[in-house]
């Protein structure tokens, strides 16, 4: 923190704090407003997590059944056999999309491309525990976007809170002291010089008088 | 009057004599009861099924003993039809075995394909999680499994199944696999290949194979209704979903196709209804609006309008069908009832899903 000796109590320091207390004020005014932002986008997106949560949970109760399902109808062995032809799953890549100027990464891929056409050939409870799991992959690879996302806004919620707080709390306050501090100097200097000039004039005034009565003095004798 | 012989009177005593040891409605009911898995399979052990329990208790507990008893048995019990039907008939098992050799060729081709090992012991195909994944149960020996199995590559395989038939439908869609690297063309040729040899070999050479066939036909149809129901719940394409039907059932394709312009599920299972009568059979599938339960519905369809019929065609290949089919059937309640049991199912859930005779 800068003590008052660092500041120079010049007019074009006063004007430079008032300017920099004007761009703070403004710097100010924008990061509440994007600090709003993050948290309606952190709200829809929480609101858009805790669904698909919801729906994972639903799902996976689906899945687990129609696993189970299955096992009961094909038998294990069946099930090994088919688990055996499963194509491995498409690579999967991670693309980013910024928000607010935050990165959040974006989930594509994962799938194959043979997949809905190999179902047709299985035994139906095995195509349902497919297609169920397929869709539970899904929202799965959805519902790590979109947590990784709200982690990465709250950070950022975070962050700009602390900045705006330091320019609300910190740093236009200091340069509000710096104001006063230049303004209380720049009337010292103004008083000191007007209390110089008077007690010159003063003592001009005092010389004149002094050098009047040697005169008059002179002409008596 | 003199009585003739039919060459299927040794096979149908063969036959009857060993059908004595099915096991009954009321001890399935007994089963279905039972406390948990164990107390199935020890149930089971006082039944056909005790060698087998016994000789795989020693690497398995319930329900996956019961898994591996079962399909040990059904090995055997397909060994006995096939020894016990005449020449005349074994072309027509053998084609019907033939089902488990192309399952067992889908199993090596897929692993080939995205580099999983599969190894063999006597009576399966073990996966890398060494867990039984096929049963040789069709018509391609062992040591010859052995050797496809050693194929480092899908062409490889191809060329040791050329002496099976398999291999010159496969070769035909190698073309198309070294482009895309997708084998599912070749084994859509080869379901349909199947189904073709099957209902070819089951000609009409004594005039009492009609119901035979036409138990065949119904289980393209219902393959071929299954497949536009995934279709249509996965709202694949018409033309996809076209290529993936079987030529021979007994719903013309057309038909189908027509059928399957139908905007929702409900509407395609009316539609179909009009071919197919199933009166209260889908009761569970209309509850549930589980595609598994319409499965289920078609098995118990099959079985009541052909496979019981077979049991009254004596001196016939239908006796032997209808012996296989019913331990496919004794199979597969066995294991809906050992899984029903590890997954707490009500009896009467379980009971929903068993097809009895």
């Amino acid at each position: 923190m800068p003590s008052a000796t660092d500041i120079r109590p010049t007019r074009l320091e006063y004007i430079r704090t008032k300017r920099r207390i004007v761009i703070a004020k403004k710097g100010l005014k924008l990061l509440k407003l994007k600090r709003q932002a993050l948290i309606l986008e952190f709200f829809n997106t929480s609101k858009t997590a805790a669904a698909l949560r919801e729906n994972l949970q639903k799902e996976l109760i689906k899945g687990y059944e129609s696993i189970r399902m299955a096992e009961i109808l094909a038998g294990s062995m069946r099930l090994e056999n088919e688990s055996m032809k499963l194509p491995m799953m498409g690579k999967l890549n991670v693309k980013s999309k910024s928000i607010m100027g935050v990165h959040i990464p974006r989930l594509e891929g994962g799938q194959n491309k043979v997949y809905e056409e190999y179902l047709l050939e299985l035994p139906t409870s095995i195509n349902e525990a497919i297609s169920s799991f397929n869709k539970i992959h899904k929202i799965v690879l959805e519902v790590a976007e979109k947590e990784t996302a709200l982690r990465k806004l709250l950070y950022e919620i975070e962050r700009t809170k602390r900045k705006s707080n330091a320019i609300e709390n910190v740093f236009i306050p200091r340069l509000m002291s710096a104001v006063k501090f230049i303004t209380f100097r720049l009337d010292e200097i103004e008083r000191d010089t007007f209390i110089m000039l008077k007690t010159v004039k003063r003592k001009m005034g005092e010389r004149e008088s002094e050098e009047l009565k040697e005169v008059e003095a002179e002409i008596n004798v | 009057m003199k009585m003739t012989t039919s060459s299927y009177s040794s096979s149908y005593g063969r036959l009857q004599a060993i059908s004595i040891n099915f096991l009954s409605k009321d001890f399935i009911e007994t089963l279905v009861k039972a406390e948990d898995v164990n107390e199935v399979s020890r149930l089971l052990e006082s039944t056909w099924y005790g060698a087998e329990i016994d000789r795989a208790a020693a690497m398995y507990t319930p329900p996956e003993l019961l898994e591996v008893a079962i399909n040990r048995h059904l090995v055997e019990v397909n060994k006995i039809a096939l020894e016990a039907t005449p020449f005349s008939g074994k072309q027509a098992i053998r084609a019907y075995f033939s089902k488990w050799d192309i399952h067992n060729i889908e199993l090596i081709l897929s692993s080939k394909v995205i580099g999983r090992t599969i190894t063999e012991t006597e009576p399966f195909l073990v996966s890398s999680r060494n867990f039984p994944a096929g049963i040789t149960a069709g018509n391609i020996p062992h040591d010859e499994m052995k050797i496809i199995l050693s194929q480092p590559t899908v062409e490889g395989v191809v060329n040791q199944l050329v002496k099976y038939k398999y291999g010159t439908i496969l070769i035909q869609n190698l073309d198309t696999y070294q482009k895309t690297s997708d084998i599912s063309p070749m084994m859509t040729e080869l379901l349909s290949f199947y189904y073709t040899n099957l209902l070819e070999s089951i000609k009409f050479f004594q005039g009492d194979e009609g119901i035979t066939r036409d138990l065949f036909r119904t289980q393209i149809d219902k393959k071929n209704i299954l497949t536009l129901l995934k279709g249509k719940d996965s709202k694949l394409d018409r033309d996809l979903v076209k290529k993936h039907l079987i030529e021979n059932g007994k719903i013309p394709i057309d038909k189908l196709m027509e059928i399957f312009t139908a905007n929702t599920v409900e509407e395609f299972i009316n539609r179909i209804e009009e071919h197919i009568k199933f009166g209260d059979l889908l009761d569970n599938y209309v509850k549930t609006q589980n595609l598994v339960d319409f499965e289920v519905a078609m098995d118990k369809y099959i079985n009541n309008n052909y496979v019981r019929k077979l049991k009254n065609i004596a001196l016939s290949i239908g006796t032997i069908f209808h012996f296989i089919i019913k331990a496919e059937f004794e199979w597969d309640n066995i294991k809906r009832i050992a899984y029903g049991k590890r997954y707490n199912l009500t009896p009467d859930r379980i009971n929903s899903m068993l097809v009895m005779e």
